[in-house]
C-alpha cells in the first residue's frame, strides 16, 4: 500500500521511522503527537486512550494541526486494552499513526511486543507517557513542553512555542529545538536549535497529573533524565 | 396489567378449562399442578417467520396472521400437490416429522378456513361452495369474535354458527354491533376479506453437518471458510452486506456455542470476516469435537457494488473500516469513535463525537459535513471547568491557583465572548455569556481561562476548561 512504510518527517533530518514505536512526554506531548499526526499527511491516525480521561480531544483544536475526520479515537475501559488496542493497530498497519495515551511507562516487555508489531504492521507508533522509564525497547523519546519566551514586549512575544528535545535514539543523535507549529501548511518550524545539546526544558517542570500512573523508579527515572 | 398471565395453552390445559389471558394465580387455582413456562414472544415470531419461508413450498402468497398461524392462498397451487386433500396431508405430515403439532383448515374464505383449523383438530377441507354448511356446526367462537359477544350469545341459546343464519341481521347486529355481523359476513363469504401476503424475512445463512466430529483449529477455519464463502456468495446475490456474522456450533455432545464478530461497514467480504472470526476462533472451545456449523450474516443492509479505483484514500479507508471493526470487536463497537463537525457556536458542542459506526447521516445539524474554522484557536484538550483561584487580580487574574499550584499568567490574549444559545434551556450558562482568555503562564503552560457570569460571586467566576498544550 503506498503511504505506508513511510516515515514521518517531522523538520530537518528529525523524523519519526516508520516500523518503530515512539515516546512523547512532558506537559506538551499531546501537542507533540498532534504535530507528529499532522504531519503525516492523510494518513489515518488511531487515538487509542483510556474512557476514564477527564481531558477530552477537541476536534476543533487539532483541526490546526490535522483534520479531524482523520481521527478514530478508541476509547478504552481498562489500562490493558489501550495497550491491547495500539498493538492491534500497529499490527494491522495501512499506515496508520497510531497514538497512545498510556497510564503507565511502557516496561521492556510491552515496548518490545509493540516495537514487534510495528514492524509486522509498518506503521508509526507514538506513546504519550507521563514520565520516562527505566529502559523500553522505544525507538526515540521526546520531551515535549510548551515553552514562553518573554521579549521585551509581553504583548508580541509568540506564545505558540514548543521546547522539544531528543533524549533517547537508537539510530541517531539527540538534539533540542525550539519549535512552532504553521497552521496553514501543517508544518513544523524550527525556531532555534538549542545549543548543548539535549536539555530538558528548564524551568519547573510540571508532571502531568493525570497520565501520570502509579509506578516506582521515580528516582531512577529522574536520574536518568538528561 | 402486571400480573402474570397465561400465553398459550396445550391440549391438556384447555381441557382443564383454563383459556388464553388468563391471570397465572386465577389458573393456578383452578388447577394447582399447572406446569408453565416463561413465554419468548420474539422467538415466536421468528420461528414463525421461519415456517413463512418453509411454507413458500406450498404457496407463493403467505400471510401471517395473529402470532400462531398463517394464510396460505393456495388457489393454483393444489393441482401440483394432487389436490387439495393430497396437500394438506403432505403439509400435515411434514410438520410432523419436525415434530409440530399443527392443525389446518381448507376454505372458500379466510374465516371459514380459520374456524376449521381452530376448531376441528387436524387437516379439514370444506368442499367448495359449500363452506356455509361446512361451518354451520363450528361454536361461536370460531367466528373470531370477542368472548363477551359469545357469552351473550350463548345466553339467547345461540350456540352454533348455523343458529345466526336463523336470526334476523338487523337484530343481531343492534344487539352485538356490527362487528359479529361482518365477521358471520367474512366467514361465508358474503364480504370481501383479503389475505395480505407478504415475503418471508431473509435470512443470509449456511450450514454444515460434519460427519465426523473436528476439533483442529485449521478443520474448524475450513469449515468456517465454507460456510462463510456460501454467506457472502448469497448477500452478493442480493446486492446486500452484513454488519456482522455469527458462528454458531454445535459440539458431539449436543451443546452449542455461538461467537460473533461486528463489522464497522456493511461487508460481504469473506476474508474480512475470516480475519475478524480468526481470534475468536482461538477461544472456541471444541470439547469432544464439533459435528455441526451455522453462519449466519446479522443486520443485513443494502451494499452495492462499487467499483474499486485503486486509490489510496479509498484503500485506506477500507483499511481504516477494518480496524474500527477488530477493535470493536474488543472494546465494543460504542467505544470506536469518530469527531464530526456539528452546528453550534458553544465550545463543548461544536463537535459531535459518536460512535464511528453510527453512519455517515448524523453530522448533527451540519449537513455538509466540513469543519468549520473557529474565531479564536481552541484547546486541544477540553474539561469540566476547573474553578480557579484568583491570586493577583486582574482581567484576567496575573496569577491564579488551579489543581494546586500557583500559576503567573505572563500573558493572555481575548477575551472572546461566547453567548449561551437562547434557544436551549437549562444549558447550564444561566442566560449569562462567558468570556475566554487563552492564557500563558509564566513556565510555558497555555491554558483556556473562562469568566463565567452565571457565577454571582465575582471570585468564583474563573475557571480553567481547556489546554492548549
Amino acid at each position: 500500500m503506498s503511504g505506508a512504510n513511510k516515515d514521518i518527517p517531522l523538520f530537518e533530518d528529525a523524523r519519526l521511522a516508520a516500523s518503530r514505536v515512539h515516546e512523547a512526554l512532558g506537559p506538551g506531548a499531546r501537542g507533540f503527537a498532534a504535530m507528529c499526526a499532522g504531519a503525516a499527511e492523510n494518513r489515518p491516525v488511531i487515538w487509542v486512550r483510556s474512557s476514564r480521561e477527564q481531558r477530552r480531544l477537541n476536534p476543533l483544536g487539532l483541526s490546526d494541526f490535522l483534520d479531524p475526520a482523520r481521527i478514530v479515537v478508541a476509547e478504552c475501559d481498562r489500562p490493558l486494552d489501550v495497550l491491547w488496542c495500539m498493538e492491534e493497530a500497529l499490527r494491522f498497519g495501512g499506515g496508520a499513526v497510531v497514538i497512545a495515551e498510556l497510564a503507565s511507562p511502557m516496561d521492556l516487555t510491552v515496548s518490545r511486543r509493540l516495537q514487534l508489531a510495528a514492524e509486522a504492521g509498518g506503521g508509526v507508533g507514538l506513546a504519550i507517557v507521563a514520565d520516562a522509564p527505566v529502559t523500553n525497547a522505544t525507538e526515540t523519546r521526546w520531551f515535549c513542553a510548551p515553552f514562553h519566551a518573554p521579549t521585551g514586549d509581553c504583548e508580541q512575544s509568540d506564545s505558540t512555542l514548543w521546547r522539544l528535545s531528543l533524549i533517547k535514539n537508537k539510530k541517531g543523535t539527540f538534539g533540542a529545538w525550539e519549535i512552532g507549529w504553521d497552521a496553514a501548511t501543517r508544518r513544523i518550524i524550527v525556531v532555534s536549535k538549542i545549543a548543548g545539546g539535549p536539555a530538558v526544558a528548564a524551568g519547573p517542570y510540571r508532571r502531568d497529573a493525570t497520565l501520570r500512573g502509579r509506578r516506582g523508579g521515580d528516582e531512577r527515572a529522574e536520574a536518568l533524565r538528561p | 396489567m402486571n400480573a402474570l398471565r397465561l400465553y398459550a395453552l396445550n391440549r391438556a390445559a384447555e381441557a382443564a378449562g383454563l383459556i388464553e389471558g388468563m391471570a397465572l394465580s386465577d389458573a393456578r387455582a383452578i388447577f394447582p399442578d399447572l406446569q408453565t413456562v416463561v413465554a419468548a414472544p420474539d422467538h415466536d415470531a421468528s420461528f414463525l417467520g421461519a415456517l413463512h419461508r418453509w411454507a413458500g413450498r406450498y404457496s407463493p402468497f403467505i400471510a401471517r396472521d395473529g402470532r400462531d398461524a398463517l394464510i396460505l392462498d393456495i388457489t393454483g397451487c393444489a393441482h401440483l400437490f394432487g389436490g387439495e386433500e393430497p396437500m394438506l396431508a403432505d403439509m400435515l405430515q411434514r410438520l410432523e416429522d419436525l415434530r409440530l403439532e399443527a392443525h389446518a383448515g381448507c376454505a372458500d374464505t379466510k374465516g371459514a378456513a380459520w374456524a376449521l383449523a381452530r376448531e376441528r383438530r387436524g387437516a379439514v377441507i370444506a368442499p367448495p361452495g359449500e363452506t356455509r354448511a361446512a361451518i354451520a356446526d363450528l361454536p361461536l367462537g370460531a367466528l373470531r369474535i370477542d368472548r363477551d359477544t359469545v357469552a351473550g350469545l350463548n345466553r339467547l341459546g345461540l350456540g352454533k354458527i348455523g343458529d345466526l343464519t336463523s336470526v334476523p341481521r338487523a337484530s343481531l347486529a343492534r344487539r352485538f354491533g356490527v362487528e359479529l355481523v361482518k365477521r358471520l359476513d367474512q366467514a361465508t363469504g358474503m364480504t370481501y376479506e383479503p389475505a395480505a401476503p407478504s415475503s418471508p424475512p431473509k435470512i443470509f445463512a449456511a450450514r454444515m453437518t460434519l460427519p465426523e466430529p473436528i476439533g483442529l483449529l485449521d478443520d474448524v477455519r475450513e469449515a468456517l471458510r465454507r460456510v462463510l464463502a456460501q454467506v457472502c456468495k448469497r448477500l452478493e446475490d442480493a446486492a446486500c452486506g452484513a454488519r456482522g456474522f455469527r458462528l454458531a456450533v454445535r459440539r458431539s455432545d449436543h451443546s452449542e456455542e455461538m461467537i460473533e464478530i461486528g463489522l464497522a461497514q456493511p461487508a460481504r467480504d469473506e476474508a474480512l470476516a475470516m480475519r475478524l472470526f480468526e481470534r475468536k476462533l482461538e477461544k472456541l472451545d471444541a470439547g469432544f469435537g464439533i459435528e455441526f456449523l451455522r453462519a449466519q450474516a446479522v443486520k443485513v443492509a443494502p451494499l452495492s457494488a462499487r467499483q474499486l479505483s485503486g486509490e489510496p484514500s479509498e484503500q485506506s479507508a477500507d483499511a481504516v473500516d477494518e480496524l474500527i471493526a477488530r477493535v470493536g470487536n474488543r472494546i465494543g463497537f460504542d467505544h470506536v469513535k469518530r469527531f464530526r463537525p456539528a452546528d453550534s457556536h458553544i465550545p463543548e458542542r461544536e463537535f459531535a463525537y459518536a460512535s464511528a459506526t453510527a453512519g455517515k447521516l448524523s453530522t448533527a445539524g451540519n449537513p455538509a459535513g466540513v469543519w468549520g474554522r473557529p474565531p479564536r484557536p481552541r484547546p486541544l484538550t477540553l474539561f469540566a471547568p476547573e474553578r480557579a483561584h484568583m491570586i493577583l487580580p486582574g482581567r484576567p487574574p496575573k496569577a491564579i491557583a488551579w489543581r494546586g499550584r500557583k500559576i503567573d499568567i505572563a500573558r493572555a490574549e481575548g477575551p472572546e465572548r461566547i453567548a449561551p444559545e437562547w434557544w436551549r434551556m437549562n444549558n447550564g450558562w444561566g442566560g449569562k455569556p462567558k468570556d475566554y482568555w487563552r492564557v500563558t503562564a509564566a513556565d510555558g503552560e497555555r491554558l483556556w481561562l473562562c469568566c463565567d457570569y452565571a457565577c454571582d460571586d465575582a471570585d468564583a467566576r474563573w475557571h480553567v476548561c481547556g489546554e492548549f498544550a
